[in-house]
Parts: C-alpha cells; structure tokens; sequence
C-alpha cells in the first residue's frame, strides 16, 4: 500500500508519548498520520494537507480544542474523533454539539482507536452516498420522504414527533445525538430544558418500534449525553 | 420548674433575636462572647427564683446548696467568666433575698460573712473543677478523632502504595525487558509481556480512577447532573459494559411496568449499576446468574442487584462500604467500589444497603428519587 492508497489522518495532541503510540497504530493499519503538538499548528496542517480524518485532543497548551472543531466546521466536513480525559464529560458533550463525530477517554486501546475511526470513515462516507434518505440496518427500514418506517418487514405507525425524532437519529446513524440537539431539533429552540418530553417520546417511539431499552437493539442510550442509532 | 422553662425559653427567644439584628459580623462575634454573660445573670435570677418559691420549707444552708447547684451547670454550660459572674452575683443575690435584714446588702449577723466567703469559694472552686473536666473530655475527644484520621491515612497510604507498586512494578519489569532485549526474544514472549504491561496498566487505571471519585466526593465537589430517567435506560446502558468484566455470566433483569422517570445524573447512576454489576461477577462463579431488579418502593424507585453466589457473610453488611474494605484480599479490590456507590447515592438523597436474597445470595438495593411530574401534559400532534 503506498502513501496515496492510505487514509490521511491528522493526529493534534501535544503529549509526544501519546503521538508516539498513535503512530505505531495508526500506521500499521492502512493510515498516513501527520502529526501536530499545537491547535495553531493543527489548523494549519488541516488546511494545507486535508487529512480525511482527525483526531483532536481536547486538553491543547495552546487554544481549547473546542474552538479547533468550532473552526473546522466552517469549512470542512471531515470526521473528527475527540480524545478526553476523565471527568470532561461537558466537555465531550460540547465537542459533539460542535459537530465531532465521537470520543474516546483516555486511556484507550489501539482496538478500540481503530474501531471508532472505521465506524466515523464508514458513516462519513454513507452520508455522502445517502442523499437518497433510506436507512436500513439491524431490520429497521427508514424512508424520510415517504414517511415510511418499517421493522422486520413490518410497517409501524408513528406520530409527527415519533417520527421527527427517528429521522434525526437516522440523519446522524451511528453518532451520538445530544440531549440539547434532540429536545431543540425536534421540539424547537426553547424546549433545550424540557427532559421530560425527551424521555417520554424516546420511549413511545422504543415501544413502537419492538426495541427493549434493557438489550436495545436500535436506540442506544448513553447516559448523560444522548441517543445513538446503531448502524 | 414551669417558671424556670419558660423564662429560659424567653431568654432565649431574647437572644435569637438580638441575633437577627445585627448579622454584621463583628458585631455577632461580639456578641457571642456576651451572651454567656447573659446567660449566667438569668441563671442567678432562676436560682434565686426557685430558691425564693421554695423558701418556706428551705433553711439558708439549703439556699446554698441551690446556687452551688446551679454555679456547677453555669461552669459546664458557659465557661470560666461567666462562672465566676455567676459566683458573685448569687453570693450578692443571697445576701440580699436570703440575709436578715432582707432586701438590703446589710448583714445583721457576722457569721453571715462567713457564709457568704464559703459559698464565694466553694462555687468557685467547683466551677473550676467543672470546666477543666470539661475541657478534659473534649481534648479526649479531640485525639479520639485524630487518632482515627491517623489511622484512616496510613490505611489509605498503605493500601494505595501497595496496589500501586504491584502492577507499576510488572509494568517496569516487562517494558524493560522489551526495550533491552526486544530483538533476541521469541516474538510470542515479546506479545505476552506487552499483553501484561497492557493488562497491569487497565488495572493502576481502575485504582486510580476509584481514588480520584473517591477523593471527589468526600470533599464534596460532586456536581450532579439531573435528568429525569427511565430506570430501564439506564440498566440498558450499565449491561451493555458487562462483557468487559465478565464473559461466562447470566444477566437477567425484572423491571416494574410503568415506573416513574426519576430524577439522577444519569452518568453517575450508570456508574453504580456497572460497579455493583461488577462485584456481583467478581464474587460469584462463571455461569452464576445476577439478576437487576427494579420496582416502585415507597415513592422512590428501587433498584437491587442480586447473585446467586454464596452471599455476605453475617456482620459485614455495613463493613463492606467501607473505605478499602475487601471481602477477600485475593479478589484483588481496591475496597473502593462500594463505597463510591455509597456517595454516589448519598448525594442522590437515596440509600443504599446490602444483605442477602431469598435464595442465598447476595443483594446489594438502593433507591432513587422519583423525578416530578411533567411540567405540562404533553401534547402530540
């Protein structure tokens, strides 16, 4: 495989000992890493070399990580993986509200990097090829325009908001979707507080959808942060 | 007595009062130094009340004995000036309701004098006596406390540094050995030190994140996120870690119908629910079911943890959510785990206690506040 045929990710992390380990990983299986310690450096990397992928440490000397990601999403796309320490849930919660794609804590394991980055490469470029707004996977059937939604060959009926609510966990499939950006996409921008509404709709729409919050098979639940669809 | 009540009852009342006024600071600290004062001019007057209601079947020498009585509860309750008010003015109270001529400072009898010396002295020297025990048994106190820091520290320096170093110590022995002779090793050995180092460092993770919760909540800087909560999203999420400590256990699950959102950070409780997960796995054998339990209690949700394992042995239902308290040392606990549910809960305003099931095993319950009802009914369109 040469340089060209490898996936081009950008790592932005200012511990060399971490960057040391990303490499290794990173460049054993099928990624061309570049490497920067600061967020100034960083952005400039991303402007000039356009990796496919980054990966962004949210503890820089430098400048937050957030105001990294909140650059980046004006004028790129690309799939970014946060990593965080411990205890920055707020943090990861922001970072993903920003628009990043996932996080990992550290510490992390090589399989567990490799596992995210494929999951964010394969979602990025599903989103890509889906303008058609059909999602299938795990036996749900999903079409946005005809507002059809069917589970194991079986058409299910959902309200306005049961229904809303699916299509932005299909818009963002695979992703965690936030709290915030669930209660404001769905029920408009002031409801952000309004929990309540959240919890109740997630669980008609579970119910709905055969899909049992104790072995989910579709929603996800991720305490304190949010809903992802499983892809 | 009634009297004595009520005018306690009014000084007290007097005091909160004066309290209210002046919030000021200085003015209260102050004040707090007067008051005492206060408080032994009331108990002459009480003394001297009762002593005054009761005189009729009373002699002097009884008299006496009242305000030697009283002159002991002052020393106790306000310390050493006050006392020593309290000392002069019942001899000078005494002096004026108790000795011919009544109601003057006048004395007709010059043994009287003498009396009034004794009571002087004898009050005073009591009083002393009293605060010094005082101060005895609160300096007892004080190093009973210390003592038991003390302890507590060496425990938590001993327990830490020895869970430490083990695996630190693995990890420098492999890594060396790779990094020196790397090269002339078969790669299988080269595979399963790195495996150790990897296995080792998980393991000096896990302690050190159970110290720092730990240390987070005890000083109080736990901030919780409340969300209102489906309990069975939340042990969806809690078994979803399970093949990370377990692959050869049975999970089930018996959750009420129906059950009420409640309100809990959400993160936190997961976090309980994969600890007590883990502990149930950790105590039983390969194969043994640990079951989760959730159910209406009281106005609260309940949820429980119960294995079928051989149980907690009888006496250490409280122990076990002590700091560093390990069933079993060769298990390999930190000790923390429990103890960190037990905050966890605490801070939720719900219990947490353990003891065992029915059927033997051990049954680890906690309850979680019930969130309030949605604000408005809502409304599909």
């Amino acid at each position: 495989m040469t340089d060209q045929q490898k996936i081009a990710v950008l790592v932005i992390e200012d511990e060399p000992e971490i960057r040391k380990f990303l490499k290794a990983v990173l460049a054993s299986n099928g990624f061309n890493p570049g490497f920067a310690a600061t967020a100034r450096e960083g952005l400039v990397l991303l402007k000039s070399h356009v990796p496919e992928i980054l990966i962004l440490d949210l503890g820089l000397p430098d400048m937050d990580g957030l105001e990294v990601i909140k650059n980046l999403r004006s004028w790129s796309g690309i799939p970014v993986i946060v990593l965080s320490a411990r205890g920055q849930e707020q943090d990861k919660i922001a970072a993903l509200e920003l628009g990043a794609d996932d996080y990992l804590t550290k510490p992390f394991s090589a399989g567990e990097l490799l596992a995210r980055l494929k999951a964010a490469l394969r979602r990025s470029q599903q989103s890509v090829l889906q303008a058609s707004v059909v999602f299938e996977a795990n036996g749900l059937y999903f079409h946005a325009q005809d507002r059809v939604v069917k589970v194991d060959d079986v058409e299910i009926h959902l309200t306005p908001t049961e229904f809303r609510l699916l299509a932005l966990l299909v818009k963002y499939a695979g992703k965690i979707v936030t709290h915030k950006q669930l209660l404001q996409d769905v029920w408009g921008k002031n409801s952000s507080e309004n929990n309540h509404y959240l919890r109740i709709y997630t669980q008609h729409l579970r119910q709905k959808l055969g899909d049992d919050p104790l072995k989910p098979r579709f929603i996800i639940t991720e305490p304190g942060v949010g809903y992802k669809l499983r892809i | 007595m009634l009297f004595l009540r009520s005018f306690f009852r009014s000084v007290g009342v007097q005091t909160s009062g004066i309290r209210e006024c002046y919030v000021l600071g200085l003015l209260n600290t102050k004040l707090n130094a007067v008051i005492p004062y206060f408080g032994s001019m009331a108990m002459t007057v009480a003394a001297t009340a009762l002593a005054k209601g009761l005189h009729f079947i009373l002699s002097a020498s009884d008299v006496v004995m009242i305000y030697l009585a009283v002159s002991v509860f002052v020393a106790i309750k306000f310390g050493r000036g006050p006392s020593v008010l309290f000392s002069v003015l019942s001899c000078a109270a005494f002096n004026f309701f108790f000795v011919e001529p009544l109601y003057t400072f006048e004395m007709y009898n010059r043994s009287s004098w003498l009396t009034l010396l004794v009571m002087l002295v004898t009050s005073m020297v009591i009083s002393g006596q009293a605060i010094s025990l005082r101060r005895q048994e609160s300096s007892v106190r004080q190093s009973r406390t210390d003592a038991e820091n003390e302890k507590l520290r060496n425990l938590l320096l001993s327990s830490v540094s020895h869970d430490l170093r083990t695996p630190l110590a693995s990890i420098t022995g492999a890594s060396s050995s790779i990094a020196q002779d790397g090269d002339k090793l078969p790669r299988e050995t080269v595979k399963d030190l790195a495996r150790s180092i990897n296995q080792e460092a998980k393991r000096l993770e896990h302690i050190v994140s159970n110290l720092l919760d730990i240390t987070k909540i005890e000083s109080g800087a736990i901030l919780l996120n409340r969300q209102p909560y489906f309990v069975d999203e939340l042990i969806g999420a809690a078994l979803s870690h399970v093949p990370s400590f377990s692959i050869s256990h049975r999970f089930e699950t018996k959750v009420a119908a129906g059950l009420p959102l409640v309100n809990v950070d959400g993160f936190l409780i997961e976090q309980v629910l994969i600890n007590l997960l883990e502990n149930a796995a950790k105590y039983t054998q390969d194969g043994s079911v640990i079951t989760v339990l959730a159910s209406l209690s009281g106005g609260t949700v309940e949820i429980s943890v119960v294995d079928n394992g051989p149980g907690i042995p009888a006496g250490d239902e409280q122990k076990i959510f002590q700091k560093f308290y390990t069933g079993h040392k060769e298990k390999g606990g930190t000790g923390l785990g429990l103890s960190i549910c037990e905050g966890i809960i605490k801070a939720h305003q719900g219990r947490i206690w353990a003891g065992n099931a029915a059927g033997g095993g051990a049954k680890f319950s906690f309850t979680l506040p019930v969130a309030p009802p949605v604000p408005a009914e809502v409304s599909d369109d």
